[in-house]
């Protein structure tokens, strides 16, 4: 008798065994498996059983405390998030961004600063002089008004 | 689906009760391995339902005695003490009357070499336990083996060769 031969005579054997204790259930536990049955055939019709009312109410009770929460803060005055230090309405020039001048001179306010300081720095040239001068920066920036 | 369920409940249960030693647990989990087959799989083709629920169940046969083991851990950590009250419940297999009408000499050796198995199962890796439970004592072929196992027919074949090897070692006198 080779190894195959006894390996499948060895499994027959314990098959036989299996099976045979199956037969000697006792009552109480066939009553258990045969309702156990009964309520998985009724669960075969159940599309979305997490839809059920056992989840609908601790889902709505969670929907209730999230509104619950929200409308508490807007009832004790809960303000806006907090602006970050580097954007505070101190920070910004208000009446620039109310004013109706074009905006992009707001872009070269270093030029209109350095510019400032060199006449303050040098002193005042011929009426004419300035004016040829200024006509030229104005063309250069395109800033005239 | 339901002729199905009443085809392999019995050898479900037992299975079950192999692995895990309790009938409490073995009910919980054939319970709800028959559920969750019937909810999520009862519109695949009734040829996949076997290897499906037998997946089900060593999932949950394997969740279980994760459970213990932790359960048996905190306790020991706790007072030292070991949960035992799996182990002093009769096996109501043991204890249920015989049906086929044979003579009790017959039944007590019946009982004995089930008992025999039982316990060298248990001396088992758990993949090699279920390796021989699915493909010898449920009768799945390798392939619908290896879908309940989640594994590959290869490994279905050396899990089995080596239980196969281990308990003819430990029963051999029980099988001449």
């Amino acid at each position: 008798m080779n190894m195959q031969e006894k390996d499948d005579i060895f499994a027959r054997r314990a098959r036989e065994l299996f099976l045979e204790s199956t037969g000697r259930l006792d009552p109480q536990t066939l009553a258990r498996l045969s309702e156990a049955r009964r309520r998985a055939v009724d669960a075969v019709g159940q599309k979305h059983p997490w839809i059920s009312l056992g989840w609908r109410i601790p889902a709505s009770a969670l929907a209730l405390a999230f509104v619950g929460v929200i409308g508490g803060a807007l009832w004790t005055g809960g303000s806006a998030p907090t602006p970050s230090a580097s954007f505070t309405a101190a920070n910004v020039d208000a009446p620039m961004m109310m004013t109706s001048d074009n905006l992009d001179m707001y872009s070269d306010l270093d030029f209109y600063q350095w510019m400032e300081s060199q006449d303050q720095a040098a002193p005042a040239p011929a009426a004419q002089t300035v004016n040829d001068d200024s006509d030229d920066d104005d063309d250069d920036t395109g800033v005239g008004g | 689906m339901n002729r199905f369920l009443a085809d392999v409940e019995r050898r479900a249960f037992r299975i079950a009760q192999l692995a895990l030693r309790s009938v409490e647990d073995a009910q919980d989990a054939v319970q709800e391995a028959m559920f969750q087959l019937a909810k999520r799989y009862s519109g695949r083709p009734s040829a996949e339902w076997t290897p499906l629920f037998y997946k089900i169940l060593q999932s949950r046969i394997r969740d279980t005695q994760r459970r213990r083991a932790v359960r048996n851990r905190v306790l020991f950590f706790v007072g030292g003490q070991k949960d035992d009250d799996d182990d002093a419940m009769p096996d109501p297999i043991a204890s249920a009357p015989d049906t086929a009408g044979r003579d009790p000499s017959e039944q007590v050796a019946q009982a004995d070499a089930m008992g025999a198995l039982e316990e060298a199962l248990n001396r088992l890796p758990g993949r090699q336990r279920e390796a021989f439970m699915l493909r010898i004592l449920e009768g799945l072929d390798v392939e619908q083996t290896a879908q309940a196992m989640g594994c590959s027919e290869g490994s279905v074949k050396t899990h089995l060769s080596r239980a196969m090897h281990s308990l003819r070692q430990s029963l051999g006198e029980y099988w001449q």
